[in-house]
């Protein structure tokens, strides 16, 4: 049994701090303030204010007559409103209570309208778009930068959370139209050990939370099947025919049974014929490539482990979405599919009911459901 | 202010919980401490559940394939008795695992479906030339005993799924377009959100004490009153009448005031009646929102005609405006108190 002040203890060793005084301070957060409504809430007034915003610089521009030279004022409006809105985030409102507050969602507002303008300006500069192999991947990168320094710079969760979704988009389809398939083993190896890291680095900062739902939701849209082929890497219908080698097959298998191994908590835990099933389960999924679905419920694991709800949430959404996907674009007749269908679902029952004998739930994980 | 607490007695759930609402913690250390409280094998009940739905999902699909792929080879008497066959197996496995186990469940549902399907081929096959409306109410009204004995939301869910889907058809076949059947369409909501909010606070942790139910009816019912109220704003500033309205719009007027006055019972049952934080919160939400937009369509016209000066000006006012009316609804949401209780799957938790 855990007592409050080993609790204290092992969550400063764990790198967040905390201590007794905040403990027994009073003060709570309302209502309004918490929870996933506190997030909607503020991301819709956000977005509603950067349209009218939005028409208020078009006005102005017009006003002063810079058609022409639109480009230059909208960055000026952008590096203005971002930086005193990070300024303030990084000083005055760098908790969240205060970031809850109403200057909290009005200094929000402005960081919105300040990198929305960003963007527009650089691509005005560039005089490009987010798909043109014309220098598209410029901008990308430079917006990617901006907001690589503004997450060190300061710490504003929900906007940082839209930024590093836009920027690893605009990035996606930069490649896309820039690159040859010789960056894709390179990017793939660096968005799992991202996902790592970021897994490993969560419990020291907020913002690294927002950083792995990014990095998953991305994932797992780019495991999207294709018409049969994973999408992976390039968005603008080029797809990357991936040849299965045994080594390659050695190495996935591998660097999955690992992680399974550091998830269930070591190898001497693998002994149970439950864990064996699983495996197996995941092999056959594997050589079906269907490994949106391995994503899935790997994700739905961790976060059931992790007492991560979100992470089970973006799991749960992307599962039927990858099956549907799946038998949606295999290239076969309806009578193949329909065998396809029942074969895997009696296999799944039988699998179910086979698991169900071997391992029965306590009560208390009947509870935990 | 501090308040005084024992340092040496165990760390509780509700201490997790409270740290991280009050913001004292962040997220990744509410779940670090989960962990270390209550650590989780890999696989839970989840993971049964899921692949329950999943293998009879696709299995389902699968013999639907099958039919689709052999359907027009297949004659009528075939046809038939294969769904009826499958809706007979459906019921009997349903009463043989019982009601209150949530295999029966799936198969009571199951059963529901294929009445629909059953309908549908037969009216297909014999071309009875009967409405559409007609087949939903058939079916609403078919399913309807064993929906009352399944014990199961789900099944709730799909009952009123075919009795919503009655009242459009009907009301598009033997009436018109007209906006007004959203009226009845908020009213079914409301009543599935109250009703079953009212059983589960009769008898709590009974199986009508499911949240997602509630939430879900709730959203709808206002997604209907906000439409209602939005086109009344909307008609009102800009006289705005759908063409093929079959009243020509004479009762528009009256169905703006009905969502209206839906939308202010909403309030009344989230705010005052069960004091449900969630609900109160998708209440607030949605009308921030109506709000916002029936300003912006109501001065956006007048604000935005005066060329540059009135973009700028008209720009900038209309977003502290908007700022307004979203502070405003976080305020009025804070000024109310809602109860603690937890629903079964603690989902309405505070």
């Amino acid at each position: 049994m855990l007592s409050r002040e080993q609790a204290i203890t092992r969550l400063n060793a764990y790198g967040v701090p905390f201590s007794e005084e905040q403990w027994t301070n009073e003060t709570a957060r309302k209502d309004g303030e918490f929870g996933v409504f506190a997030i909607i809430i503020r991301i819709i007034a956000g977005l509603f204010i950067l349209w009218m915003v939005s028409i208020s610089i078009a006005g102005f521009i017009a006003l002063i007559g810079q058609e022409s030279n639109w480009q230059t004022v909208t960055g000026i409006i952008g590096v203005l409103a971002t930086g005193f809105a990070g300024w303030k985030f990084r000083h005055s409102y760098n908790t969240l209570e205060k970031q809850y507050g109403f200057k909290g969602l009005l200094y929000l507002s402005l960081l919105l309208v300040g990198k929305s303008c960003l963007l527009v300006a650089l691509y005005g500069w560039f005089d490009t778009w987010p798909y043109s192999s014309d220098g598209g991947w410029i901008v990308a990168v430079i917006f990617s930068a901006i907001t690589a320094v503004s997450s060190l710079f300061y710490r504003m969760y929900l906007e940082a959370f839209l930024a590093l979704l836009v920027s690893i988009f605009l990035l996606d389809s930069a490649l896309a139209s820039n690159f040859s398939s010789v960056a894709y083993p390179a990017v793939i190896i660096a968005l799992v050990l991202g996902m790592l890291g970021l897994i490993w680095r969560q419990n020291r900062h907020n913002l690294s939370s927002v950083f792995l739902y990014a990095t998953v939701l991305f994932f797992g849209y780019k495991l999207l099947p294709h018409w049969g082929q994973t999408r992976l890497l390039f968005s603008q219908g080029e797809v990357l025919g991936l040849n299965f080698s045994v080594s390659l097959g050695v190495i996935a298998f591998a660097a999955t049974l690992s992680l399974y191994v550091f998830l269930i908590g070591g190898w001497p835990k693998l002994k149970s014929v439950q864990h064996l099933i699983v495996i197996v389960g995941i092999v056959i999924l594997a050589a079906l490539s269907v490994d949106g679905v391995l994503l899935a419920v790997a994700l739905m694991a961790m976060g059931h482990v992790r007492h991560d709800r979100v992470l089970w949430v973006i799991g749960l959404i992307y599962l039927p979405l990858y099956l549907v996907a799946f038998y949606y674009t295999l290239d076969a007749t309806l009578l193949t599919k329909s065998y396809m269908l029942m074969g895997s679902g009696v296999a799944i029952l039988l699998g179910r009911y086979a698991l169900s004998w071997i391992v029965r739930p306590s009560t208390a994980e009947v509870d935990h459901a | 202010m501090t308040k005084n607490i024992d340092f040496d007695q165990p760390l509780t759930d509700g201490d997790i919980e409270g740290l991280y609402r009050d913001g004292k913690i962040p997220r990744a250390g509410m779940q670090f401490l989960k962990q270390q409280t209550d650590p989780r094998p890999l696989w839970g009940q989840w993971a049964d559940r899921l692949s329950l739905v999943v293998g009879a999902t696709l299995m389902l699909a699968g013999v639907i394939f099958f039919f689709a792929f052999n359907w027009k080879d297949m004659a009528g008497w075939q046809k038939l008795g294969l769904i009826n066959l499958g809706l007979v197996a459906c019921l009997v496995g349903a009463v043989g695992r019982g009601l209150d186990h949530v295999v029966g469940q799936a198969l009571a549902i199951g059963a529901s479906v294929l009445v629909g399907v059953f309908m549908a081929v037969f009216g297909q096959i014999y071309q009875t030339g009967a409405d559409a409306y007609q087949l939903f109410m058939m079916w609403s009204i078919l399913i309807f005993p064993w929906v009352m004995m399944s014990k199961s939301l789900a099944h709730w869910t799909l009952w009123l799924i075919v009795f919503n889907l009655y009242l459009i058809t009907v009301w598009v076949q033997s009436v018109g377009d007209g906006v007004e059947i959203q009226v009845a369409l908020a009213l079914v909501g409301l009543l599935a959100f109250g009703l079953q909010s009212q059983f589960a606070r009769t008898k709590p942790n009974g199986w009508l004490d499911h949240n997602w139910f509630s939430w879900v009816w709730l959203f709808y019912a206002l997604t209907c009153t906000a439409f209602l109220v939005g086109f009344w704003a909307f008609k009102l500033r800009y006289g705005f009448d759908f063409g093929s309205d079959p009243f020509d719009g004479q009762y528009q007027h009256l169905a703006g005031l009905s969502g209206l006055a839906l939308h202010l019972v909403a309030y009344h049952m989230a705010f005052q009646h069960f004091k449900n934080i969630v609900s109160a919160q998708i209440w607030t939400l949605v009308s921030a929102i109506l709000t916002s937009a029936v300003f912006v369509v109501v001065f956006a016209e007048w604000l935005l005609d005066a060329g540059e000066i009135g973009l700028l000006f008209g720009g900038l006012f209309m977003a502290g405006v908007v700022v307004g009316i979203f502070w405003g609804g976080i305020k009025f949401l804070n000024a109310h108190k809602f109860t603690t209780r937890l629903a079964r799957g603690g989902a309405n938790a505070k």
